[in-house]
């Protein structure tokens, strides 16, 4: 079920009721229930996949629990990752993996054509397979107890609010939440309802009518665009991008607060960010926590002692062992490409973080000695790092590399300062829609607070805005397009 | 005082969200009930669409909009060979319209009748070249084109693909031809079917939702009334938008628009497809540098309209197609004035739409070059 329509909220409100009206047992069974019916509303033919997870690791946990012997414990890890991995292999990955065999085998001057494979990718694969293996890896690792009750454990993995597109959620979050039930407060309606419709206002009035102009700077021919073109286009697909799936994190947080069930933060203005490491504590944070905790970490033989979700950046300083650091950082970005998608642009996309965040590292050594905080050098390196994370974004929704080298190209060539080659609106709408996320980043950091304290200031600005944001919606509201990480 | 407000400090939040649903469903029902009619909205106060009628029976549409109705009268004349009118808005408005006037299309249909000859116009505000290539494909599966006539704008080159506002006639018509700019709009239009937000519920396209989400689409149109007034609220808040953004930055009818080096050329690419298309069929083809008021300083870079107009007669020249330049032939008092469209002032300069006497010249003016070429 898509969050951006009617049936949605139809949907949600149905839930919250019954949530709120039946026992604790009887609320979760109907949570399982109403999760899997929401799956089943884009296709029913894989709801099995996402039982064959939730019970291969509901099973392989508790034996990884009644085991003391390191190999056994490991044994059953092992098997949880062989099914959940070649699951994901197979839907996302086989296509890509085939092609790449078959075009190198063909470099070696065998003459292979390339097999066509029908695969359609299950909806929130990657999302709920992160999930399911996180849980068995807390379980081996002994942060977690595995949890006995099926249906529990089967409604953390199938909850809908997470369901298909994050936040990332570990066992030990929502477990315990599923597993009593908090009195109800007026308060959780109250702020899920706002949650809601500030994601709603946010996929349907905003990233959805920014798409069309994306996708139209996108079908140029990027050998006729010039520098500034690239940069807006970079712009627009970073803000379409945050709006479109800050949207969903919203919304899936809002309707999960309406049940008294907290998600964690999934973004915080990442635009706001002077460095690489700022920016991924405040974009997909749920991810990258998961990609440190899972991934990286292990990846630098590094004992892992928390399960704190602040985000990929906490461990990328000099504290940390030195051991295959580097190794480390860019085999980790390359994976987190890949997971975003089965395309070596993904894997670029990855592969260019991994290169800053490694060059801040450098930068780093020398700015510890001599950096004293000031607003003017916060200022220039946000204006140093916001363009180059936007420009992260090219690969990410360019159709293949040849384009990302033509766009990228463009940034090098004096000639491409002086012309425009696309209509002037993106233009317009490119610095209309920056400067209203970087002034709502000012309002929230700086004023919002001095104007809650405010009583009557504070309420007449709070109508107003949701007065404007119901109207929108509700003109805006049609389920036109998917969320961009639905596709992941 | 302290005791009443504690308890509504405590109840802030639900009663902040309850009047803002008030005041935003309060304003939704105050204001969304009535339908704008964006095509005069879009030629602005003072012009008027206007498309033409041969006994009753229409020869002119809005792109394929009234093509059954169009063919049923070609039909009853005897189905006459037909000269094509492709166009943009200049094909269908008539500035300062008065009762009983008419735009050259029909002119041109009277006259001509009597050389057995049938007039059919088609024409899409701001249509593209692919605009024109499938309005062209459309008509020649059905009646028997003797001879195309159509403008190339230097305005229109700046657009792109296929109108929006033309899909909804064209979404299921695909070209049955293989040839590369027919598979480029075929999947434009699969694309547009598909994923656009020309389909309000495109992205469920072939899941269950589909099915609850349509009924429930149907049921709010039916029985609650802001509903239904939604798709024509949006036009309104871009129309405001739009004009916002001009009125901001003193944008107006004489601001210059220069070429988009890739649309251009797409657009030409899909002009030498239909040229090509047209010469392969034997079909005769006139183009025309249309009619421009030169009483103001014209809104295009000079030199980029004087290359554009040079390029035009040499690709017509290459495909053996007619060509005439017949900017000047609409003198400027047969001109007018549009609404603005900003917030600032009321009328602007209308560089696209001349009066009704101007429709009685481009007929004379185009009959003795469609003459010339089927005699």
């Amino acid at each position: 079920m898509i969050f951006n329509s009617v049936t949605y909220l139809i949907f949600l409100t149905l839930a919250v009721i019954l949530y709120w009206l039946l026992p604790l047992r009887a609320g979760r069974a109907m949570l399982f229930g109403g999760s899997l019916l929401f799956y089943g509303f884009w296709r029913f033919e894989f709801l099995p996949l996402l039982l064959i997870a939730a019970i291969v690791d509901y099973w392989c946990s508790i034996e990884i629990e009644k085991r003391e012997e390191p190999k056994s414990r490991l044994r059953f890890l092992i098997f949880s990752l062989t099914i959940n991995l070649g699951i994901l292999f197979y839907f996302k990955y086989l296509i890509f993996f085939t092609d790449n065999v078959v075009w190198a085998l063909n470099v070696f001057g065998c003459n292979i054509a390339i097999p066509h494979l029908d695969i359609l990718l299950p909806l929130g694969i990657s999302f709920y397979t992160f999930e399911t293996i996180s849980y068995t890896v807390d379980v081996y690792r002994k942060h977690i107890k595995a949890e006995r009750n099926f249906l529990t454990y089967a409604t953390f993995l199938v909850y809908f609010p997470h369901l298909i597109a994050g936040p990332v959620l570990r066992a030990s979050e929502i477990l315990p939440q599923l597993k009593t039930k908090k009195p109800f407060e007026n308060e959780f309606i109250i702020t899920g309802m706002k949650r809601l419709l500030q994601g709603l206002f946010l996929k349907v009035v905003l990233a959805d009518n920014i798409a069309p102009l994306v996708n139209e700077g996108f079908a140029l021919n990027a050998g006729s665009l010039s520098a500034i073109d690239v940069l807006t286009l970079a712009f627009m697909f970073g803000m379409q991008i945050y709006f479109d799936f800050s949207a969903y994190s919203h919304i899936a947080i809002g309707s999960a607060k309406m049940m008294g069930i907290n998600f964690p933060e999934n973004f915080n203005f990442p635009y706001a960010a002077a460095s690489f490491r700022e920016f991924w504590k405040r974009w997909h944070i749920s991810l990258s926590s998961w990609i440190r905790d899972y991934l990286y970490l292990p990846i630098m033989k590094t004992k892992v002692v928390s399960d704190g979700s602040t985000g990929i950046g906490n461990v990328l300083n000099d504290s940390q062992p030195k051991r295959n650091r580097n190794v480390a950082l860019f085999l980790t970005w390359s994976i987190m490409g890949l997971w975003h998608g089965a395309n070596w642009t993904f894997i670029f996309w990855g592969v260019y973080h991994a290169s800053f965040v490694f060059i801040e590292r450098m930068i780093n050594k020398f700015r510890k000695k001599t950096a004293t905080k000031n607003w003017f050098k916060l200022f220039m390196s946000w204006s140093i790092v916001v363009p180059i994370a936007m420009l992260s974004w090219i690969p990410f929704r360019a159709t293949n590399m040849t384009i990302v080298w033509e766009m990228y190209s463009k940034l090098f060539s004096m000639k491409g300062y002086t012309f425009l080659g696309m209509k002037e609106n993106i233009y317009i709408v490119c610095a209309l829609l920056f400067g209203l996320t970087t002034l709502m980043y000012v309002y929230k950091t700086f004023i919002s607070q001095k104007v809650q304290k405010s009583g009557i200031l504070s309420s007449i600005i709070n109508i107003s805005a949701y007065t404007v944001m119901i109207i929108l919606v509700f003109c805006f509201l049609r389920p036109i397009s998917q969320f961009i990480y639905f596709q992941f | 005082m302290r005791s009443t407000v504690k308890p509504l400090l405590k109840y802030k939040g639900i009663i902040e969200l309850v009047i803002s649903f008030i005041l935003a469903f309060s304003i939704i029902v105050a204001y969304f009930h009535e339908t704008t009619n964006f095509e005069n909205l879009a030629l602005g106060v003072y012009t008027r669409a206007y498309y033409g009628k041969i006994n009753n029976v229409p020869m002119h549409s809005m792109g394929l909009r009234k093509k059954e109705e169009i063919l049923k009268g070609n039909k009853e004349r005897g189905a006459k060979d037909v000269v094509l009118l492709i166009g943009n808005s200049q094909t269908h408005s008539i500035n300062q319209y008065k009762e009983g006037d008419v735009t050259f299309p029909e002119l041109l249909a009277d006259s001509l009748d009597k050389k057995s000859i049938d007039i059919i116009a088609s024409s899409v505000p701001n249509a593209t070249m692919e605009d024109f290539y499938l309005l062209y494909q459309s008509w020649k599966k059905d009646v028997n084109i003797k001879m195309v006539v159509f403008p190339i704008f230097l305005d229109d080159t700046r657009e792109e693909g296929i109108q929006q506002g033309f899909y909804n006639d064209i979404k299921s018509f695909r070209i049955a031809d293989s040839n590369a700019i027919a598979k480029k709009i075929n999947g434009e239009l699969e694309k547009m079917e598909k994923v656009t937000g020309t389909n309000d519920l495109a992205a469920l396209n072939q899941t269950f939702q589909e099915i609850t989400e349509s009924k429930l689409d149907n049921y709010l149109n039916t029985h609650f009334n802001p509903w239904f007034y939604r798709p024509n609220i949006r036009g309104e808040f871009f129309s405001n938008l739009y004009k916002l953004r001009n009125t901001v930055l003193g944008i107006d009818a004489k601001t210059k628009r220069g070429i988009i080096k890739d649309i251009y050329e797409e657009n030409i690419k899909a002009l030498k497809m239909l040229l090509d298309d047209c010469r392969k069929s034997n079909i005769k083809v006139l183009v025309y540098i249309p009619p421009l008021r030169n009483d103001y300083e014209i809104p295009y870079y000079r030199n980029e309209y004087i290359t554009f107009k040079k390029q035009m007669g040499e690709i017509t020249k290459e495909y053996n197609a007619g060509f005439i330049n017949i900017e000047n032939c609409v003198p400027n008092k047969y001109w007018g004035f549009k609404g603005t469209r900003t917030f600032k002032g009321l009328l602007d300069i209308d560089f696209m739409h001349f009066q009704y006497p101007g429709h009685i010249i481009m007929a004379d003016t185009l009959q003795t070059e469609i003459e010339k070429m089927i005699k």
